[in-house]
């Protein structure tokens, strides 16, 4: 599937937020090969709220649609606790709302390779 | 200058003259150092008392003139009655005046024509009361020669009649129109300012041409003329005259004075135009006129045809018979002539009487070349008198130029330094109605300094330099409503003419009758014969003396005479002709029976002879009967004769006294008949001008009525058509939705629609304010540039706005306004509510992007289906088996949803659309109940996956083996719940698989994941049985009631 996972994300737990379930699947897969570890998936932002206050991760995976609603309101809250995080989107670069440039953003449908790209460039740029 | 030239005085009068006489020489100083000649009009026959009349008011020496008298200077030289006298080298030559019609009287033109021609500067003439116009032209020449005239004005004392002086004044001739009583404080002032100015003669010639260099500069500029080529000598001179007249003599004074005095200006300019030759002035024009225009006049016609010349302005007429000499000249040389007619009118009727005599002084003819002046002139005593064959050519009339109808089908129009007078108001009525006159292709001639300004479409120059023009063709504008003044209003010699004719002519009438009547019953016998004795008329009863003789008839005298008579008769008549006075004789009858019968007293007197030969009057007298007495006889009868005698010859003189006033009247009478004669057809022509203009007039109001007949209609029609419109647009505008604002090209409203109120808070009285004052609703500031730019470049503009509020969007197009011509008048906006539109786009933007969305989400999905399927594959058609399975089983649940527009799906379906094979042994039962999409897509791949395993291991791979489903909704207090249960049986026995498929992974992860619901699927013994649990929410799981 991948030709070598980036070292950066050996070991790292994500947590998966996504309503769709064949697509959170996807995503396991992927992070499994990777090395990670994955939790979830959060099917919507409630529960993906709840999952940042109680759970401890390195890393966040949204999607930017859950059920009609947008993910932002998570992303503000992972940016307080400065975990890093990486957008899923079909909209691709338009998910980004103004202002926040700095969000990645891995469109869909997208490579393991793709998403392991953009995780570490995530987990890089956010100070440890 | 050591002696002074002479200066003559020559002084003419008729009618109320003595006392005009009367005032002038009480007044004039007895060393003046002037001479007078005096002239009034008297017959032959009285003995003039003029000059001890005169003796009374001067102490100067006052004579009656004879022949050769010198003229002295204060001295007065009467001119005898019917006599013509001229000045020559200092004296006067006197010649008898022959009356034989007032055209040769003229004995005051021809004294101061010759008093012009002899002094020049030094005559001065002078023009009292009188009727009929002598002296008027005799006043021209002395002007003409630089000399000083004067005519009597009028104050409370005269004059007695003003016919000769104002026939003077009308020639323009006049220096000074004074009461007599001033004149001679006139002359002598003149008279000192001319010497003075003798004595100037050595002015430096650098001021005399700056003098002359002003003054032509006022002229020019004033009157448009330009003197500066005219004879520096003459110009002085007529310039030094003016100022004599005006008593100033400083030429800065005079300068001065005819730079603001408009009145003195004209009258310089007069007198400079005077001094010019009158007939044919202007050489080069009349040469011109002679060489080109005349032939063209009369090219191509015949005897049926006319040439029509008019001279307006005509004055005293030497214009005219210039003109008229030519076109007579032109006459000959032609073998068929038409009909040529010159109408020569002026304003001024007196000076019309002048030139309607036709004489001429000699002065006034200088410059004429001999052969056309004894061609076309008689020389009479006292002048030129123009000829018939010229004087029938024209008919003189007075005319106002802008108030009488004009002459019409004119060939030729000669009016020259008439306009000059004129300001331009005037110039400009005048010159149309010259165009109106004329036939098409007419020719129009002016003065030198006259131009046609302002109505180049009317005339086009022929000749420039000559100031010859020819009529455009073209409607003539001219007023078409003339008011002919026939009678008295137009001229007050053809009115008074008609009154004083009829009269006369009734009182002659009476008188003759009169005559006769005393002739046949008082008077002697009488007859009248000629030198010879013929007899040329025989009075009643002269059979006593006369009878026939015997032999072939005879009307000689002395052969008729009876006995006796004849040795009498022709002794008296013989001393009659030698001595040229009358002849007595008595002689005594007797009788045949010897009877001393009375004796008869024989008179012969010569009679005024006509040109056939002379006449002499015999009247046979009788006596009373003699007395008885013998001797007393002859001498008694004597006193009888003698008394007798008296009384006949006083009778005889009142006879022949009547009959000459008869003839006098007569003469007049018939001349003023003549008068009349040319008014009337003038006037003639004037009606029938008139008449024709009438008649077009009327054809052309009655073609204008029907054209506005015709157009009122159209006009009606189009008005209908226009409030049919107007209604229309009306309509359109208030039924339409589209904001309308209608703007003129300075951006001012015009109009609008209603619906603008939602853009523009317009009201009706806003129209006619720019619309850029209007505060309008929207975010747009570039209405000004957006409108410019449409008229710039004429292409419409579109551009979207939206109001303030966000609320509405509009589509504003800008479009220029187009009249039916094809004009731009302006510019249109509307706007169009596009908000659905908008809106439309904005759904259809999200819509694509959702769309994006989910179809890279489907394929997210597919591949995860992909992967995860493939990573429990054991071979290829094993893959390809259950991925195309799944796959299709997502096609299938897509294709229910997206079948109903995306909306809830009921259970039932979901289950028997993913059975499909093995329907045939599965009971389905439960209520109605609607899915919400995602879960009615986990229901179906739960389904799928469900009925797969049956098919492949379960209750549905044996036909013995059947699948019950069944479902029903459970109430909580907080949402309704579905419950769902497959239960497999009659199947191969079942064993709980070692590892979880992917299947089972999809159903129990995907009911809990996707849905919020759970799944159990436990492996009894007996057969699978699955249970799911899904939230239904709110109401619309029912379904519509």
């Amino acid at each position: 599937m991948m030709a070598v996972a980036p070292a950066i994300l050996a070991g790292k737990r994500v947590l998966i937020v996504e309503d769709e379930l064949l697509v959170a699947l996807l995503i396991e897969d992927f992070l499994v090969e990777m090395g990670c570890s994955p939790l979830g998936p959060c099917g919507n932002v409630a529960k993906a709220l709840h999952a940042v206050r109680t759970e401890t991760f390195d890393l966040a995976v949204l999607d930017v649609n859950l059920a009609g609603e947008k993910v932002y309101p998570v992303a503000e809250m992972l940016t307080g606790r400065q975990i890093p995080f990486v957008f899923l989107s079909g909209y691709g670069e338009e998910a980004i709302p103004e202002g926040h440039f700095d969000w990645k953003v891995c469109a869909k449908p997208f490579r393991a390779d793709d998403l392991a790209r953009i995780m570490s460039a995530a987990l890089e740029a956010t100070p440890h | 200058m050591n002696s002074s030239p002479q200066s003559v005085v020559g002084i003419g009068a008729s009618a109320g003259g003595i006392d005009a006489f009367h005032r002038f020489f009480e007044k004039m100083p007895s060393d003046s150092g002037l001479a007078f000649v005096v002239v009034l009009h008297l017959g032959a026959e009285r003995k003039s008392m003029l000059a001890d009349i005169l003796a009374r008011w001067t102490t100067m020496k006052v004579t009656e003139a004879r022949d050769g008298d010198a003229v002295i200077a204060n001295q007065v030289l009467v001119i005898p009655g019917a006599t013509i006298a001229r000045l020559r080298d200092g004296h006067l030559a006197l010649g008898q005046m022959v009356a034989d019609g007032p055209r040769d009287a003229g004995p005051i033109d021809a004294l101061l024509d010759s008093l012009a021609a002899g002094l020049g500067e030094d005559a001065v003439g002078v023009v009292l009361s009188g009727t009929g116009h002598d002296g008027a032209l005799g006043l021209k020449a002395i002007k003409a020669r630089g000399g000083l005239t004067l005519a009597q004005g009028s104050n409370s004392t005269g004059p007695e009649y003003s016919g000769m002086p104002d026939s003077a004044v009308a020639t323009g001739a006049v220096d000074l129109h004074v009461p007599v009583e001033d004149m001679p404080a006139h002359i002598l002032a003149a008279r000192k300012v001319r010497l003075a100015a003798l004595g100037d003669a050595d002015l430096p010639l650098l001021d005399v041409d700056k003098i002359r260099t002003a003054i032509c500069d006022i002229l020019r500029s004033r009157l448009g003329h330009d003197f500066s080529q005219y004879k520096l000598q003459t110009f002085m001179r007529r310039v030094q005259r003016r100022m004599q007249v005006l008593r100033l003599t400083s030429y800065d004074d005079y300068i001065g004075r005819i730079g603001t005095d408009r009145e003195q200006t004209v009258l310089l300019f007069r007198d400079l135009l005077i001094s010019v030759t009158s007939f044919f002035r202007d050489t080069a024009t009349f040469a011109a006129l002679e060489k080109d225009i005349i032939p063209r006049l009369f090219q191509g016609k015949d005897a049926i045809n006319d040439v029509r010349v008019w001279v307006p302005g005509c004055a005293t007429g030497e214009e005219a018979y210039s003109l008229a000499i030519l076109l007579r000249e032109h006459m000959d040389r032609l073998s068929i002539t038409p009909r040529v007619q010159l109408f020569a009118s002026d304003i001024d009727d007196v000076a019309i009487a002048t030139a309607r005599a036709g004489r001429y002084p000699a002065t006034l003819l200088e410059g004429m070349p001999d052969e056309r002046r004894s061609r076309f002139f008689t020389e009479g005593l006292s002048g030129y008198v123009v000829r018939q064959e010229v004087r029938e050519l024209c008919t003189f009339s007075a005319h106002n130029l802008i108030r009488d109808p004009p002459f019409s089908r004119i060939d030729l129009i000669s009016c020259r330094n008439l306009m000059i007078y004129m300001d331009n108001e005037l110039q400009d009525r005048i010159i149309p109605i010259f165009h109106y006159a004329l036939v098409p292709g007419g020719i129009l001639v002016l003065g030198a300094s006259e131009t046609i300004a302002r109505h180049e479409r009317l005339f086009l120059p022929l000749d420039r330099s000559h100031r010859i023009f020819v009529r455009q063709d073209g409607p003539s504008e001219v007023p078409s409503v003339y008011q002919v003044a026939v009678g008295d209003q137009r001229s007050p010699v053809g009115g008074g003419l008609a009154n004083r004719t009829d009269t006369r002519a009734h009182w002659a009438k009476a008188v003759a009758v009169a005559n006769r009547r005393v002739l046949e019953r008082f008077a002697s016998p009488f007859v009248v014969v000629g030198a010879e004795g013929e007899i040329a008329h025989f009075s009643s009863h002269t059979g006593r003396f006369l009878e026939p003789a015997a032999g072939a008839p005879s009307s000689n005298l002395f052969v008729m005479a009876r006995k006796g008579w004849s040795l009498e008769l022709r002794s008296a008549l013989r001393r009659c002709i030698e001595t040229g006075r009358s002849v007595e004789q008595l002689r005594a009858i007797v009788s045949e029976t010897g009877e001393a019968a009375p004796p008869v007293r024989l008179i012969v007197e010569p009679l005024p002879s006509p040109d056939s030969g002379p006449l002499y009057l015999i009247v046979f007298v009788e006596m009373s009967p003699p007395l008885p007495s013998a001797d007393g006889a002859a001498t008694a009868a004597v006193p009888d004769a003698n008394a007798a005698i008296a009384q006949l010859e006083r009778e005889n003189r009142d006879l022949r006294e009547q009959l000459q006033s008869i003839a006098e009247e007569h003469a007049t009478a018939v001349e003023e008949l003549r008068s009349s004669n040319e008014e009337l057809q003038s006037v003639n022509e004037e009606l029938q001008s008139t008449n024709e203009e009438l008649e077009t007039s009327r054809e052309e109001i009655q073609s204008i009525n029907e054209e506005l007949n015709t157009v009122n209609i159209q006009l009606t029609t189009k008005v209908e058509q226009l409030d049919r419109s107007n209604g229309d647009l009306r309509n359109l505008f208030d039924s339409t939705k589209v904001a309308t604002v209608f703007l003129d090209p300075f951006l001012i409203i015009r109009s609008f629609t209603p619906e603008i109120a939602n853009i523009y808070n317009l009201i009706p009285s806003d129209i006619g304010r720019p619309l850029t004052d209007i505060v309008s609703r929207l975010t747009y500031a570039a209405l000004r540039e957006d409108i410019q730019a449409v008229l710039r470049t004429l292409q419409p503009l579109e551009r979207r706005v939206e109001r303030q509020d966000g609320s509405t969007h509009y589509l504003m197009r800008i479009l220029p306004y187009r009249t039916p011509d094809s004009t731009v008048d302006g510019s249109l906006i509307t706007f169009v509510d596009v908000t659905s539109i908008v809106r439309a786009e904005q759904h259809q933007r999200t819509l694509v992007d959702e769309l994006n969305h989910r179809v890279k989400n489907m394929l997210t999905v597919v591949i995860s289906l992909a992967t995860n399927t493939l990573r429990r594959a054991m071979t290829l058609e094993g893959f390809q088996e259950v991925f195309l399975g799944r796959i299709h089983a997502l096609t299938a649940a897509y294709a229910l949803l997206s079948r109903d527009g995306w909306a809830p799906v009921p259970v039932r379906e979901i289950l028997l659309e993913e059975l499909k094979g093995g329907r045939a042994n599965a009971v389905i039962n439960g209520p109605l109940v609607l899915l919400e999409p995602r879960a009615a897509l986990t229901l179906g791949m739960a389904a799928h996956e469900l009925t797969t395993n049956a098919v492949k291991y379960g209750a549905l791979s044996v036909p013995g083996g059947n699948v019950g489903i069944t479902w029903s909704v459970e109430t909580t207090e907080r949402h309704d719940r579905l419950v769902l249960k497959w239960v497999e049986r009659n199947g191969p026995p079942v064993t709980p698989p070692a590892r979880r498929g992917f299947g089972l992974t999809l159903i129990e992860r995907g009911f809990a994941h996707d849905v919020g619901g759970d799944c159990e699927v436990s492996f009894e013994p007996e057969g699978v049985v699955a249970t799911l649990r899904a939230p239904l929410p709110a109401p619309a799981w029912r379904g519509p009631s």
